[in-house]
């Protein structure tokens, strides 16, 4: 069986300042893992084990993606390959041009896959529709929200959990699934992993041609923050506090 | 000189911190601490990250690893738990095994520890007469008749001999007097009849307890022996020098992990209308601290850094515990002064750390044998 | 200017409907699982799905309306369901959806970057899809027709098959629709606690919600309780930020709040400076004493 799964690379957001000016400073962020693709990760990890099948990773991030530590941390996660596109442009890509640049990866290098994993949405854009578009772009099912996952066959039944209802849905193969964070515990690499993740094989590529984008960005800014009274008491002043929240209340 | 981490090593202190994230919160710790044993879920996720397998030979299982990222592993191990845990003194009952056991004896030890990823083993060294003096031991092992052997003395502070399934021990030849030099080691399986232990209480480090373990005539076979006869203490001293390096490795962990509370305190802590951080005297405290950690860390480095040279860190390693584990204790005492009457509960851990490291200056020799064997040695070096 | 909404809750319906008036002029709805509700678009469509049908299976219904209205934005309930349905039609037009949008300027939209850490201003180059939630608009009526066009089910060639559902009893109450919520966050040390943030809430007349490390982490309270990114966006009266650091991943859910009023011991959480009002002190203690003098 042969399974992919979408890894995006991010700025650490616990590192991402804001400047005077509300623009963010990355300059002491080091890139990682988008936090919900080490679920899709370790679920592709654990299928291609339990189904005596291969796992790629495929990942469309900019330049600074292309560090040989982060390239580390996938390949040590359970998977057996890893083939990226890097480009800065691929930064604030919406997910129509992402999805096109993943196509042209599946097609180069894994056009017999059977499976394509992806998260629940990136740890910068969160928008939840790589997966959309990508089975749009290779004429294949999609399905979101999967929090199990059983090949059966030339199908994978997922259990997929909504909010008021859990489904039991049957996936023709070839396919692309979202799953939730609850779908796997993402491992601990311990050091045979993480030695073994030096010697695998990856690659990475510039784009070749212009980014297709859909969305032009005008402007990221830290928000203003809406202007409160800020009116703090100290523990000893239980009884002001109380009477500033019950007029609050009124 | 580069003193940067490999991507390896770094992604090896990310799995550590995720470790203890998921498995020593400060609830788990405590329950540790009480149960004196760490939890089944973090011996089995220790287990099975294959951490236990760091530093054994490839021969039996192992993942070979050189001694700055064994040292880089039990510090942040024991900064992000900033607890006391037994599995570096496990794998290095191993390591022994491997290195001067025969082929059988090893295979047996590592059946075992494959299986639990936990110590298997415990180094039986010591006895109430005899901890400095080690040759004042008078523990024996007799040759009988038949060929097998007579084991009768007490070891003691043996670390986790109640919960392990065999015991290493180390006993003169034949003759108890002090003057006799020729000693052996001996695998024995603990539940060998003979075999007893008494409980012992710690002021601190309950996670790995010590006993006094009994031998009253246990009988054992030639194949039993580790290495050639009479060897024993020779083969043990092999290893000093790394396992010393691990104590201070381990101190280094807990006071920086002590050091992490008492700053975040500072900063938080409010007293006359102003964090307490911004206070000279607290401000010297933490800086003493702060050279203590960085002093004893590259000097630690230095010194695992010599080891994968292949050199002997004889005395180096013989001041840095000394000094080191004196040094870290007053680290953990400097925290428990930033926290105030705070510090002196058990509703932060800084506490805690201080009891612990007090241990760690008696573990692996006193700091006073440490000063004897630098005193001797230091002026060689010189020309 | 004319909107298409593609809604599934009955609340998701009437909301972005009238959301869709304050930017457009025509508003058309479709609806996939369920009939339409009356009189809240000048036209709505029931986009036809059998009985046992996994709702994705219905894009060629959804489609057949998008080509029919051809609309110049689309607007979408942010169900699961619809990231596809929506989605897949997006896909087909060679365009984006640009997602939980929270204000409209135009074509420049804005939603959050890195979960809130900031902001963002697009637009859509092409065709334009949007995924709303009702905080982004104003609140205001959705007017209509009774017109309600049935589109027959068109099976997709490559069908997923729903072979079972089972009903999750929904845990706690629909905080979108409370005048006070309470937040609880990691300054309770045990479940058992939170009986305390509950009886703050009996007091005011409010309903409990926390922050996700007590939905994720610990698992106390359910997810869908949950306020701040990819949780709850809620625009109470006021909100109650109890043992709360002040995360922006939590705060996004709440910045709506007409007034925020924080408890935390930490003097420098983050959360005092978003607050209306606020006291530096132990939860144990304030909150036992605001239950009293309220």
């Amino acid at each position: 069986m042969k399974i992919v799964v979408a890894v995006k690379v991010v700025a650490d957001d616990q590192d991402i300042f804001v400047s005077g000016d509300r623009s963010l400073d990355y300059s002491k962020a080091r890139q990682i893992i988008s936090t919900y693709d080490t679920n899709a990760i370790e679920a592709a990890a654990q299928l291609a084990a339990d189904n005596d099948g291969t796992v790629v990773a495929i990942s469309a991030s900019t330049t600074k993606a292309d560090d040989t530590k982060v390239k580390k941390d996938i390949l040590s996660r359970g998977i057996d390959e890893l083939f990226m596109v890097a480009d800065d442009s691929l930064e604030t890509a919406d997910s129509y041009a992402t999805a096109q640049v993943l196509k042209g990866i599946v097609d180069a290098n894994a056009s017999d896959y059977d499976l394509i994993l992806c998260g629940d949405g990136s740890a910068d854009l969160y928008a939840g529709q790589v997966d959309v578009q990508l089975a749009a772009a290779l004429d294949v099912p999609v399905i979101n929200e999967v929090t199990g996952l059983k090949v059966e066959g030339d199908k994978v039944v997922v259990e997929r959990t909504l909010e008021d209802e859990v489904e039991e849905i049957e996936v023709p193969l070839p396919a692309v699934i979202s799953v939730s964070p609850n779908v796997a515990t993402p491992r601990i690499p311990g050091m045979r992993e993480i030695l073994a993740a030096g010697k695998k094989p990856s690659s990475v590529e510039g784009l070749a041609g212009a980014l297709e984008t859909k969305v032009e960005v005008e402007d990221i800014k830290a928000p203003e923050m809406t202007p409160r009274k800020n009116e703090i008491f100290a523990e000893g002043d239980i009884d002001a506090f109380a009477a500033a929240v019950a007029e609050a209340l009124k | 000189m580069d003193f940067g981490l490999t991507d390896e090593q770094e992604l090896l202190v990310e799995s550590l911190k995720e470790y203890a994230d998921r498995y020593f919160d400060d609830e788990s710790v405590r329950q540790m601490y009480e149960n004196h044993q760490v939890s089944a879920e973090a011996q089995d996720a220790y287990r099975d990250a294959g951490f236990p397998f760091m530093g054994l030979p490839e021969e039996v299982g192992g993942i070979p690893t050189d001694h700055v990222t064994l040292g880089l592993m039990t510090e942040k191990l024991y900064e992000f738990t900033g607890a006391m845990t037994p599995f570096m003194t496990g794998m290095l009952a191993c390591a022994d095994l491997a290195e001067f056991g025969t082929p059988e004896q090893s295979s047996v030890i590592m059946e075992e520890y494959e299986k639990s990823g936990q110590s298997v083993a415990a180094l039986c060294l010591s006895e109430p007469a005899a901890g400095s003096d080690n040759m004042g031991m008078t523990m024996t092992s007799k040759k009988q008749a038949d060929g097998t052997y007579v084991l009768n003395g007490q070891k003691t502070w043996v670390t986790n001999g109640a919960d392990v399934p065999y015991l290493l021990v180390i006993c003169k030849d034949e003759d108890p007097a002090r003057e006799n030099n020729k000693m052996s080691l001996w695998l024995v399986k603990r539940d060998t009849p003979g075999v007893s232990t008494a409980h012992l209480t710690k002021l601190g480090q309950h996670t790995v307890p010590f006993v006094d373990v009994f031998f009253d005539n246990v009988v054992v076979t030639e194949d039993q022996r580790v290495g050639g006869e009479g060897n024993g203490w020779l083969l043990l001293m092999k290893n000093f020098e790394f396992e010393r390096c691990l104590v201070v490795a381990q101190g280094l962990g807990l006071a920086q992990a002590a050091q992490n509370d008492a700053i975040q305190y500072a900063k938080d802590r409010i007293a006359f209308n102003k964090p307490i951080v911004t206070n000279p005297r607290v401000q010297d405290l933490i800086t003493e601290n702060e050279t203590i950690l960085q002093q004893s860390r590259w000097w630690l480095y230095y010194c695992l850094w010599k080891l994968d040279q292949g050199e002997s860190i004889n005395a180096d390693i013989a001041m840095l515990k000394s000094w080191g584990t004196r040094a870290h204790l007053q680290v953990a005492d400097n925290c428990i002064e930033i926290y105030g009457g705070l510090g002196y509960t058990d509703e932060v851990r800084v506490g805690r750390i201080w009891r612990d490291l007090r241990g760690n200056m008696l573990a692996g020799g006193t700091c006073e044998v440490m000063d004897y064997i630098a005193g001797r040695a230091v002026p060689k070096a010189y020309k | 200017m004319k909107a298409l909404v593609l809604a599934e809750s009955l609340d998701g319906q009437r909301d972005l409907c009238a959301g869709a008036r304050q930017i457009a002029d025509e508003v058309v709805l479709a609806v996939v699982k369920g009939a339409p509700q009356t009189g809240i678009a000048d036209k709505a469509y029931d986009v036809e799905l059998p009985e046992g049908e996994a709702a994705e299976n219905a894009v060629a219904g959804v489609q057949a309306v998008y080509d029919a209205e051809q609309p110049d934005v689309v607007l979408i309930e942010p169900t699961p369901r619809n990231k596809i349905l929506g989605g897949m039609v997006a896909a087909k037009a060679g365009a984006s959806v640009i997602s939980d949008v929270a204000s409209f300027d135009g074509d420049t939209v804005t939603n959050m970057y890195f979960g809130g850490l900031a902001e963002m201003k697009q637009k859509a180059t092409g065709a334009k899809f949007y995924t709303v939630a009702a905080t982004a608009f104003q609140p205001g009526e959705a007017t209509g027709t009774d017109t309600v066009e049935t589109i027959a089910y068109t099976a997709p060639a490559k069908a997923l098959v729903l072979k079972g559902t089972k009903e999750v009893p929904r845990e706690g109450a629909d905080l979108t629709k409370c005048d006070v919520v309470i937040g609880a966050g990691r300054g309770f040390a045990e479940e058992a606690d939170l009986q305390m943030a509950r009886d703050l809430a009996a007091k005011v007349g409010g309903e409990l919600g926390c922050s996700r490390p007590l939905a994720e982490n610990v698992d106390w309270m359910p997810r869908n309780l949950y306020i701040g990114v990819s949780g709850l966006n809620l625009a109470p009266k006021a909100y109650f930020a109890l043992g709360i650091s002040g995360q922006m991943q939590h705060m996004v859910g709440v910045t709506n709040a007409e007034t925020i009023i924080a408890v935390n011991k930490d003097q420098n959480a983050p959360i005092f400076k978003q607050a209306d009002y606020g006291i530096v002190g132990d939860l144990y203690k304030v909150i036992p004493a605001l239950i009293e003098k309220l």
